[in-house]
């Protein structure tokens, strides 16, 4: 069960962040902080698992932009949640056509959207690109 | 005119604006327009406000703003709403209640897309009231006819259970039913929310493993099968005859599937189940270079957590990696480093042990592994302390590491470093001179161990004063001197230092044989008991004074005794002496009062009570009945369960074995040469017992 998923730029400012347990502002605050910081500090050499008081982190980083899991499980499949981000970036790639940070400053709202078809409840349900995306154009058309 | 989201976002992002006043700007503007009965305006307060929210302003005060938000008709009114709900509401706040009969309308409305960002959201909220009310409208949704909206509630389904217990036995069968939907995203929700409860009550979801098994071998998407799999390996611990059955597609997948995160969840699911199969283990060792010795560093990691699996089924394939794991330890990455540290723990032997040690503490002066300082010396004592000492060869060399160890001064390990030091010496007995002089050389820099609570140092001292009688009149000179130094009381350490130092000036003065360490004693002790500002501290110096002026230095001998560890179970050969044995009254005050007229009343009317007190039968049965009914009027008396009382098992095998040993003593001795000589080249003394052969 993934306990967070964010998306924070290099300098520290949270684009997107979906907590599936509750926590503070405060705390929320404090963990993006520390992780970017985690992140920013490793090279493309090393391995995309960190790990974070009792959290197992994944992260990716595509432009100026750090994609982050957390997870409170024990036994992880970090390479799955990799391949996940992918999926999620893909996603994001094919419905803004050519998705950077500034789509998802000024579509948070859809942005959002997008990750809530495919997780929920901090598990996986959804990896169709086609299934996904049909559901946000009729969102569009709705609106 | 008011600003719009896009607007704040394109503020923030002008270089040359004071970020925190315009903020500060922006969110009382959003005070403000929150409050207007128009939606439109109260809707985009609410979106600048979500946006706030990521730099780290509350919403929590505007929960009711967004409930009126949330029920407004227009669309991407009420996806906001939403939005900032799942964000803000805290999980027992009184809005909840609010909002219950708000979600109930979406769920059963005919909107679509309402009812699945509804869905979204409660999923984030939903708290256990909540879930009671709601269940029943989404147990209809179950069967709703688009598969988007099957499909969320599947998912669910989990967070309802989790908060409301009760409605799982009735829903369960039909959430399990959804496992053979047509619609693929359905049947993986369900496959999701089943693994999530299998991990709680696995003999639970037992009934669904057929149909599980069906979608195990039918299914091509990826994470399907690695929750399938996990799925299985809880399953199979309640259900073994599973074992076999899942076999053969668990060797399907190994060695056909490409993706690298199937086979790796498979490989770790093999050696879980299956680590007597020789074959299946003889395909993991193959595939396992794949890993081990690719470039990419997230497969290495992964190949390192293999290991760590395989090494813990057979230890045998440690000797083959060494060269793996002594090359991840100096890797650049932390993380990899890391599983490296997990890896020695499980691979060093008592042969490798100092080789091991030497490396982890070079690692911990390393300045790049700041980070990681504490997990390596926790590894260390973990190593040394491991099964009672077993890897260990060389004490004297343990001990020295220990007090290396001590000079890193991290505050977390001093209570494990100390109880292992003092233990170590305690039952090492020929450790104990070589202990004492190290521990003295240790001491005589005792400005630099400061630290919160000194346990280290407290346990440095104990041991010279314990042990002193090791000491040669020289160093016993040494030891004195150091602990009459006046720098102690200067540098204000933790109490228990204090009052080590006075028990250790008293063991001193008992070891040694010349008027000059006498006074010295003495006069320290009469310092101590003023100067130090702890009042127990100066209690214990002024104890031990009265003790040493006054008492006779030959009766003080038994203190040169040292201490040695018992077994726990010794204390069952000691059977307490004969005035405990029989329930004895310590005070009459407790058993009856006399009253003003002359009679006597009774507090208790256990037989043995009345022993000492000549009574008649008929006055006992008298006073037994009087004390029962005062009870049973009594309201806070809390009455005995009816029924026999049973007497304890172990009180009675106590019993029988004391009057045993009354009978025949030397039953002790037989015992005692009934077990296994001590095969370490060091006595270790585990279990002495405390009669005396």
């Amino acid at each position: 069960m993934i306990s967070f998923i964010l998306m924070v730029n290099k300098q520290g400012q949270t684009r997107l962040a979906q907590y599936y347990n509750y926590m503070t502002i405060s705390e929320r605050a404090t963990l993006e902080g520390e992780l970017v910081r985690k992140c920013l500090s490793r090279t493309e050499n090393q391995c995309s698992f960190l790990e974070h008081h009792q959290y197992k982190v994944i992260y990716r980083r595509y432009a100026s932009l750090y994609f982050i899991i957390g997870l409170e499980d024990e036994d992880v499949n970090e390479l799955s949640y990799l391949e996940f981000i992918h999926n999620l970036v893909e996603t994001l790639d094919k419905y803004f056509e050519n998705v950077c940070e500034l789509d998802i400053m000024f579509n948070i709202e859809k942005a959002h959207f997008v990750l809530d078809e495919m997780v929920m409840n901090g598990s996986i349900f959804e990896t169709n690109k086609a299934t996904i995306l049909s559901q946000i154009y009729a969102l569009d058309k709705a609106n | 005119m008011s600003k719009s989201a896009t607007d704040v976002i394109k503020g923030l992002r002008k270089g040359k604006i004071d970020r925190t006043a315009f903020l500060t700007t922006v969110y009382s503007e959003i005070r403000e327009e929150v409050k207007s009965s128009d939606l439109v305006i109260k809707t985009n307060a609410i979106r600048k406000l979500f946006i706030l929210a990521l730099e780290g302003y509350d919403m929590e005060w505007a929960s009711f703003h967004i409930l009126e938000v949330m029920s407004s008709d227009k669309f991407s009114q009420k996806h906001s709403g939403l939005l900032a709900a799942s964000q803000c509401f805290k999980p027992n706040s009184d809005i909840l209640f609010l909002a219950t009969n708000f979600f109930r309308r979406e769920l059963v409305g005919n909107n679509t897309i309402d009812t699945c960002i509804s869905i979204n959201t409660l999923s984030c909220i939903v708290n256990a009231d909540m879930s009671k009310e709601l269940l029943n409208d989404c147990v209809t949704l179950l069967n709703a006819s688009k598969p988007i909206l099957r499909k969320k509630v599947c998912i669910l389904f989990y967070k309802l259970f989790l908060q409301y217990p009760d409605g799982l036995i009735a829903c369960f069968e039909r959430l399990a039913e959804k496992l053979r939907d047509e619609s693929p995203g359905v049947v993986m929700g369900t496959v999701n929310t089943i693994y999530e409860l299998s991990r709680i009550n696995p003999s639970f979801v037992l009934f669904t493993a057929q149909a599980l098994y069906e979608i195990l071998n039918t299914t091509t998407n990826n994470f399907v099968i690695i929750k399938l799999i996990k799925l299985f390996i809880e399953l199979v611990k309640v259900e073994p005859r599973l074992l076999k059955k899942i076999s053969i597609p668990f060797t399907r997948i190994l060695t056909s599937n490409p993706a690298k995160s199937v086979e790796f969840e498979v490989i770790m699911a093999i050696c879980v189940l299956f680590h007597d199969s020789d074959d299946m283990l003889r395909i993991i060792l193959q595939k396992l270079p794949g890993f081990l010795d690719s470039h990419d560093p997230n497969l290495k990691y992964l190949g390192l957590v293999i290991l760590h699996k395989l090494i813990q089924i057979n230890i045998e394939y440690a000797e083959e990696y060494k060269i793996f794991i002594m090359e991840a330890l100096q890797s650049k990455d932390v993380t990899i480093r890391l599983r490296a540290l997990e890896l020695i723990k499980i691979t060093t032997t008592s042969k490798s042990l100092v080789e091991t040690i030497k490396n982890l503490l070079i690692e911990v002066e390393k300045p790049t592994n700041a980070g990681i300082k504490e997990e390596l010396i926790s590894s260390c004592l973990y190593l040394l302390s491991f099964n009672q000492y077993e890897l260990v060869e060389d004490f004297k060399w343990m001990f020295e590491v220990l007090l290396q160890i001590v000079n890193f001064k991290t505050e977390i390990h001093e209570a494990q470093l100390s109880s292992i030091m003092l233990d170590v010496v305690l039952r090492v007995e020929e450790l104990r001179e070589d202990a004492c002089e190290l521990s003295l050389n240790t001491l005589e820099i005792f400005d630099t161990l400061k630290s919160e609570k000194c346990e280290a140092l407290t346990a440095l001292i104990f041991i010279i004063g314990e042990f002193s009688s090791y000491f040669n009149e020289e160093n016993l000179g040494r030891a004195l001197s150091l602990v009459t130094k006046p720098r102690w009381e200067l540098l204000n350490f933790h109490e228990s230092v204090y009052n080590a130092l006075s028990s250790c000036v008293f063991k001193i003065f008992i070891r040694a044989k010349e008027d000059r360490i006498f006074d010295a004693c003495v006069k320290k002790l009469q310092e101590n008991s003023v100067q130090i500002e702890h009042m127990e501290s100066q209690e214990r110096s002024l104890l031990y004074l009265n003790i040493l002026t006054t008492a006779d230095k030959e009766k003080l001998n038994f203190v040169l005794k040292p201490f040695l560890p018992i077994h726990p179970s010794a204390q069952n050969f000691i059977f307490p002496p004969d005035a405990l044995q029989q329930n004895f009254i310590v005070n009459d005050d407790e058993l009856f009062t006399t009253k003003s007229d002359g009679t006597i009343e009774y507090y208790y009317y256990r037989e043995e009570d009345f022993g000492d007190i000549p009574m008649t039968d008929q006055e006992k049965k008298v006073a037994k009945q009087n004390i029962k009914d005062k009870q049973m009027q009594d309201p806070y008396y809390i009455k005995p369960k009816k029924g026999k009382k049973k007497k304890g098992k172990k009180s009675k095998k106590l019993e029988e074995k004391v009057e045993e040993i009354k009978e025949n003593p030397d039953i002790i001795k037989d015992e005692e040469a009934k077990k296994p000589p001590s095969p370490k080249k060091y006595s270790v003394n585990r279990a002495e017992p405390l009669i005396p052969t």
